[in-house]
């Protein structure tokens, strides 16, 4: 369960994205202008903020953000906007944003995104060894086990692997893993990232009893032992 | 009168000729008055040489017989004929008594001055003015001797003349170069500006007549020209763009529309309302995409989105976007070869550049039979990324088409038809350009970046 503030004039939006993420089980607090947004913002502690980047009186996000980080606070953000420009996300990443997002997005792809920022604080980034199930990941010497037996993966297999291990039981989308695996951002063209999905899948889940990286129907992947469970609820236990 | 004379002014022809004209007139008066000055200067030395001259030959007529011989030299030089009613002689005893010489009287209100002085004298009774020179001779006498000066008021009032004769000529020229410039010009422009305000009015197909000829008129009515055919090719296609998009936007939102009409119907089970909202969602979602998609090549197509360039290295970018399809193109049977990569850095959007290519290669992969070859080459300030296939490649007649919004040389196939669009606006926005060629067999895209002055260094 994450506390959530949503800082989003919009209240078609707002209340779009309060229900979508309170039916996740989350908490979530709405403010409809930059000064009490701010305000909320400093005064609570809060896993993750939704901000808007055109707020009324003329109020532009990323100076939220900005004094936000000036006055050392840490809390993941994420900025939505409607300017679709590349400029923008430039911007805002340079703001101190986590992560951007350009309106309209899906829900899904905003959830997915929420996930793996509120992930990012906590400390086990940083683990040498990776394990579930029975696959196993040594990140150091790049070795990968799958029930004792010796997986070999080319490079950018390794490093999809990895993101998926470091956010398992986490939908990541194809955009997401574009962005990590290749370090571009851009929507990509037809089925590349499946097709490197794909593969792994075959080298990963060869004859094994349970799979482990599984399709989620026009979101993205997930890497989870949790058998074919709906996996947005299986991450709220 | 004021206000037809207001209304002069406005006129920029109008004031372009009469200042040019005032102009002019004071350029003239400037020179008159210089030519003047000069003469007038140059006269009044020749008077002072003269009459220097002549008081050095009589005070030598003195010296050698006295009284006597200064004035018989007086008296023939007065009766010689030579200038005589311009020279002033004047030969006084030491009691200020007349001896001989032509002035009434002498000007002895002056003090005695060595040089020569300018001074009023009465001669033959008319007073005039003159310039004189006086000696005491040693014998007590009062040579007075000078040379009047109404030559010189007959060359400065023939000036004068001259002058008011000029500008009053100088003037009329002005007033009617003013008319015929102001009419000329007046013609000029209003034959622009009746066919602006027809366009101004709605009759776009509207151009300036533009006769042959090389003067300045000429070519800013074929510029004009030139602009006004670049906007109406530009309003059809934005008005081909905006026709296409309504279309594309149809079809979709008819098929959501059925999808959830056919849901609402009575007696439709949780199943069918849940797979037809999916249904919606995915179409509505396609449609965001879409759209978003246009909105990125308006933007591009507009070139708002420089100020994210930085340099990037086109080697790289290449290189990673084939790694990114390698896996695909393996699954598709196709190879990926590398002819080339020269080490190119330009000043660009790396995403964007990457996003480009993916969308060739991907093509590329698409329609290869077995082999896709990529390579980067640097021709002085060019970059050249060629991308070719071995596929069945298209009709040369479709090459024109390929990149315009929604075109698709295969309607049957996937997407929207917008890749090759976003990749030449993207192509555009970085000052290139994207043409299409027979690799024989297969097509070749040669996509062309500039690269700037400033990175040409950064590149080893």
């Amino acid at each position: 369960m994450w506390q959530c503030l949503i800082i989003e004039d919009d209240q078609a939006n707002a209340r779009y994205l309060a229900n979508g993420l309170m039916e996740l089980g989350h908490v979530v607090t709405v403010c409809g202008d930059g000064a009490s947004g701010l305000e909320n913002a400093i005064k609570d502690q809060w896993d993750v903020i939704i901000l808007d980047r055109i707020l009324p009186n003329n109020v532009d996000g990323l100076s939220i953000l900005s004094t936000l980080r000036a006055l050392g606070k840490k809390t993941p953000v994420l900025v939505l906007s409607a300017l679709s420009a590349v400029d923008d996300r430039v911007d805002g990443l340079r703001a101190g944003g986590d992560d951007y997002l350009v309106k309209p997005f899906s829900f899904s792809e905003l959830v997915a995104r929420l996930d793996v920022l509120v992930r990012r604080t906590r400390p086990d980034l940083e683990a040498k060894e990776l394990r579930i199930a029975d696959l196993s990941v040594n990140v150091t010497l790049q070795k990968v086990q799958r029930g004792g037996r010796l997986v070999s993966l080319q490079p950018q297999e390794f490093r999809l692997l990895v993101y998926l291990m470091l956010n398992a039981h986490r939908v990541v989308t194809r955009t997401m893993l574009l962005e990590t695996i290749w370090g571009y951002s851009f929507d990509a063209q037809s089925n590349v990232i499946d097709v490197q999905v794909s593969r792994l899948r075959r080298k990963i889940d060869a004859g094994s009893v349970i799979p482990l990286i599984h399709t989620v129907r026009g979101i993205g992947y997930t890497l989870s032992d949790a058998q074919g469970a709906n996996l947005a609820e299986s991450e709220e236990k | 009168m004021i206000s037809a004379f207001r209304r002069l002014w406005n006129s920029i022809s109008f004031r372009l000729t009469l200042n040019y004209g005032l102009l002019a007139i004071l350029t003239t008066l400037i020179l008159i008055v210089f030519i003047y000055f000069q003469f007038i200067g140059a006269l009044r030395t020749e008077y002072t040489r003269q009459i220097t001259a002549a008081a050095q030959r009589l005070n030598v007529a003195y010296e050698e017989g006295g009284r006597s011989a200064l004035i018989s030299a007086l008296e023939l030089t007065l009766s010689d004929r030579i200038d005589s009613d311009r020279e002033i002689y004047l030969l006084l005893d030491e009691d200020s008594r007349k001896l001989a010489g032509n002035l009434d009287e002498s000007p002895m209100s002056y003090p005695t001055y060595a040089g020569v002085f300018e001074a009023e004298v009465i001669q033959d009774g008319i007073p005039t003015r003159g310039h004189l020179k006086i000696q005491t001779l040693h014998g007590g006498e009062t040579l007075v001797v000078g040379h009047d000066l109404s030559e010189m008021n007959d060359i400065t009032s023939l000036i004068g003349q001259a002058t008011v004769a000029a500008i009053i000529l100088a003037v009329l020229l002005v007033v009617l170069g003013t008319y015929i410039f102001r009419r000329e010009l007046a013609y000029r422009v209003s034959h622009i500006r009746r066919t602006t305000q027809q366009i101004g009015a709605g009759q776009l197909s509207k151009r300036i007549s533009a006769p042959t000829g090389e003067d300045e008129f000429t070519l800013l009515n074929r510029d004009i020209n030139t602009m006004l055919d670049r906007i109406e090719l530009l309003m059809k296609s934005a008005r081909h763009i905006s026709d296409t998009i309504a279309h594309n936007l149809r079809t979709p939102l008819t098929r959501i529309m059925g999808v959830l009409r056919t849901a609402q119907r009575p007696g439709a089970s949780v199943a069918q309302l849940t797979q037809a909202n999916q249904q919606a969602i995915e179409g509505i979602e396609r449609l965001n995409v879409l759209l978003e998609k246009l909105l990125q090549i308006a933007e591009m197509e507009a070139g708002i989105q420089r100020r994210s360039f930085k340099p990037c290295k086109l080697d790289v970018i290449v290189d990673d976007v084939l790694k990114m399809y390698e896996t695909l193109a393996e699954e598709k049977g196709v190879s990926l070869h590398r002819a080339k990569l020269e080490n190119v850095t330009l000043h660009g959007d790396v995403n964007l550049l990457a996003s480009a290519l993916a969308n060739l290669v991907d093509n590329a992969v698409k329609f290869a039979a077995s082999r896709v070859v990529v390579s980067v080459a640097r021709q002085e300030r060019t970059a050249l990324i060629t991308i070719r296939d071995d596929g069945a490649g298209l009709p040369p007649a479709e090459y024109e088409h390929l990149g315009k919004h929604f075109y698709r040389s295969d309607p049957s196939s996937e997407g929207h038809g917008l890749g090759l669009t976003s990749v030449k606006s993207i192509v555009g926005l970085h000052g290139g350009s994207l043409s299409f060629s027979d690799a024989k067999p297969g097509l070749r895209v040669v996509v062309l970046l500039p690269i700037a002055a400033k990175d040409l260094a950064c590149s080893p």
